[in-house]
């Protein structure tokens, strides 16, 4: 991939791409929701301080505030009621739908938003503003000539394996 | 921080203790009553007993704990103070390890670079508890104290019954509080919009668009219209990764500063009036751009908080401080709230819902409901956020209907308010499970009281839609006199009367009534009229229990209601019989926490 990007204009460009293998469906698909995982993440990066044991230890109560006088031994470590709890997210939907289902309830499921009838807009992946091209390998867009080169030499999908 | 003192909270205290004397029949079976005879030492200044049986006294009992517990931010405070905006999360920073800081301590972290999040829900949900908890902890010990108080709080929908007996046993066992209400925020939104801002119960759609995702929610008859209930998968958070990601593509790589790009998100971004026009305009080079702004990054040494630039003085910026630009970026980030397509969602937007959700409502209702839209939550802060719904929902929407979007002075504490304002409302008395209730009856009552979806049925709604489409009123209307739909609804003004509105789908039942006339009085125009009667009388019979309505009788119903609770599940007889019966004491404002009760206007569970 080292033909310089001013050689090939126009036609030339175009017999280039059909050349390219051309990223199926379920790559895009992947590319897509692997974007949406990034986009829902609470953080991007991994926990930087994971293998350091934190210091547990809740901060001292503030002075100004009346003392507490909740006995000692009623306090439980969070570990206690995230062993209780020993749920994961799925899970409680899943029950939620069934128990909705057996009693005709309606469910967290019910809430979930219909496809728009909008029609979709187009943006350039590179710049932001509206686009009118198609990258034929991968299937992101772009504006113009600037940003088909700039798409070709980053997120392109031509170079995922 | 003010709590109460000592001595106010002893003096409130009294208040109460000898408040709850009044209804013996209520607390004789109660085990604890040792300890309430213990507090009851000095109660000279006594509300009288008639005042409190009305409903719009305002309640002097002790000051509640009202907690708004977000899945990014908890709006905490007594009811009696202004709330506090905090993090209701854990963090860790690079340049400090060892040290975890909770909810607001970050305020005393230096170096907010690389800031890890450890967030306590998943989807909304309350999920790591091994977060929760320190957090409540340190809330609770820190900012507002719960021991031995009411507690007003919110949950989500659908809150999930593990979920609520975690909640249980941390609020009742460990913090001791005295009693409890949850209810969703749109619940507490809706209660603080009917009361507080129009001043009259109205149908009204909440908007909540909030950290994980936007929900948007109808009351009809001051109830959940759970089917007309949609929720979309974007919130701050989506909006916030979302601009991550574009900085880091084409300027700075970003990636892992989600709390710095956060700010910039709040600093900088508006949703558009004109999104064609304003892109447009940022694709203008030079001074015609008028969208282009500089914002400069915090360094954590001179500059702790990141700011835009004003326009000329680039001279005193810091060496080293990094810049960023910011053109399109400013507003097509937010517009994914409008339009999740942009980012290949096949989602439905904020406008496109709520028109969606108003079509899933009775015809009735309707034009009231586009009246009453209320935008609540952290994105509706976005400046133009309120005039783009109503722009937006207008286009969508017969001309001659009214189209009204509040936006409360501050959407993200509003729910709050609402909570504060319920709680200071003499109904929280009956809304709210104590702890001896709680130790008495266990998790399970509460998980009744407080989930109003679990009385929900989907064939209802259905069947009661087929009755509330045939409008009597409009029928009457069209029956005794000769206007045609246009004269009756073409040049509606829904201002003047809200109550007689109809919609296109009304035009079968034009259809029916015109036969029926036609044919004389058959069958099913007159049952048709006898629903109406008969839903009239119940309003009223409504009416006149709320204003004398009786505490006492209310709590033993409560308590039968609670007894009768094996029999009601199973049998469906029962179920009808102890709903009839609470339906009573229903009263239309606090409708929506009611989570027993029946919906008098609707003839079904809503
Ligand atoms: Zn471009
Ligand atoms: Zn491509």
């Amino acid at each position: 991939m080292t033909i310089s990007k001013l050689t090939l204009r126009g036609s030339a460009r175009l017999k280039e791409s059909e050349k390219r293998r051309i990223v199926d469906e379920t790559s895009r698909k992947r590319r897509h929701r692997k974007m949406m995982e990034i986009l829902e993440a609470d953080n991007y990066h991994e926990d930087p301080h994971a293998d350091l044991v934190m210091s547990k230890k809740i901060p001292k109560f503030d002075d100004n505030l009346e003392t507490r006088t909740r006995s000692r031994k009623k306090e439980k470590n969070p570990e206690y009621y995230q062993t209780k709890f020993r749920k994961h997210i799925l899970q409680l939907l899943e029950e939620d739908r069934v128990e909705a289902e057996y009693t005709g309830r309606y469910s967290y499921t019910d809430m979930a938003c219909e496809d728009t009838d909008s029609p979709y807009r187009h943006f350039c992946a590179v710049c932001g503003f509206f686009s009118q091209y198609v990258c034929l390998t991968c299937g992101m867009r772009y504006c113009g000539i600037r940003c088909m080169d700039m798409h070709m030499d980053t997120r392109c999908l031509k170079w995922a394996a | 921080m003010s709590s109460p003192t000592g001595q106010e909270s002893g003096m409130f205290m009294s208040i109460e203790s000898k408040r709850l004397k009044i209804e013996p029949k209520t607390y004789s079976r109660r085990k604890s009553d040792k300890n309430r005879s213990k507090r009851n030492s000095n109660s000279d200044d006594l509300p009288s007993p008639s005042k409190t049986s009305k409903s719009k006294d305002k309640y002097v009992g002790p000051p509640s704990v009202i907690l708004d517990n977000g899945s990014y931010t908890a709006k905490i405070g007594m009811s009696n103070n202004e709330p506090k905006v905090i993090p209701n999360c854990m963090m860790k920073v690079k340049s400090e390890r060892k040290r975890l800081f909770i909810s607001n301590q970050i305020e005393e972290c230096r170096d907010l670079s690389g800031l890890y999040y450890l967030l306590p829900c998943e989807k909304g949900y309350i999920m790591k508890w091994t977060v929760q908890k320190p957090v409540w902890d340190y809330i609770f010990n820190n900012v507002c104290s719960v021991e031995d108080k009411p507690v007003v709080m919110t949950q989500p929908l659908y809150n999930f019954k593990a979920i609520q007996e975690i909640t249980d046993e941390i609020f009742f066992e460990e913090y001791e509080i005295k009693s409890m209400f949850r209810a969703n925020p749109t619940d507490l939104a809706k209660y603080e919009y009917t009361n507080n801002v129009v001043g009259k119960q109205t149908s009204c759609i909440i908007v909540d668009s909030g950290f994980t995702c936007t929900t948007v929610v109808p009351y009809i008859g001051g109830k959940k219209y759970y089917k007309g209930i949609k929720r979309i998968n974007v919130g701050g958070k989506l909006l916030t990764n979302y601009l991550k990601d574009i900085i880091s593509y084409r300027q700075l790589h970003v990636m892992d500063e989600t709390y710095v790009i956060n700010q910039v998100k709040e600093d900088t971004c508006y949703v558009s009036s004109d999104f064609k026009q304003d892109m447009r305009i940022a694709g203008y080079s030079g001074e015609q751009n008028t969208i282009v702004k500089n914002y400069v990054l915090p360094d954590f040494n001179t500059i702790r908080r990141g700011y835009v630039q004003q326009q000329g003085d680039t001279s005193e910026i810091a060496e080293g401080c990094q810049i960023l630009r910011l053109n399109n970026e400013r507003f097509t980030v937010p517009e994914i709230l409008f339009y999740p397509s942009d980012i290949g969602m096949e989602s439905m937007g904020i406008p496109e819902t709520i028109v969606k959700c108003i079509k899933l409502c009775p015809p009735k209702e309707q034009p009231l409901l586009a009246k009453n839209i209320v935008v609540i939550g952290g994105n509706a802060n976005f400046p133009g956020f309120k005039e783009r719904v109503y722009s937006d929902v207008r286009s969508y929407l017969p001309d001659h209907w009214t189209v009204h979007v509040y936006k409360p002075e501050n959407p993200t504490t509003f729910a709050w308010k609402g909570g504060k304002s319920l709680s200071e409302d003499s109904k929280i008395k009956s809304l709210l499970i104590t702890k001896e209730q709680y130790e008495e009856r266990g998790s399970s009552y509460t998980y009744e009281r407080f989930s109003d979806w679990v009385h929900t049925q989907k064939g209802d709604d259905q069947e009661k839609n087929k009755v509330s489409e045939v409008k009597p009123a409009a029928e009457s209307i069209l029956r005794n006199s000769n206007f045609t739909r246009f004269d009756l609804f073409g040049k509606h003004e829904p201002e003047g009367e809200e109550d007689c509105v109809v919609v296109e789908e009304s035009m079968e039942v034009d259809k029916t009534v015109t036969k029926d006339s036609a044919g004389g009085n058959n069958k099913s125009s007159e049952s048709v009229m006898n629903v109406d009667t008969a839903k009239d009388s119940k309003e009223d019979d409504a009416e006149v229990s709320n204003s004398g309505r009786d505490l006492e009788t209310y709590q033993e119903e409560v308590e039968e209601y609670s007894n009768n609770k094996t029999e009601r599940s199973s049998s469906k007889t029962a179920k009808t019989t102890i709903n009839a019966r609470s339906s009573n004491m229903d009263t239309y404002e606090t409708n929506c926490f009611n989570s027993y009760d029946f919906d008098v206007f609707e003839n079904t569970y809503i």
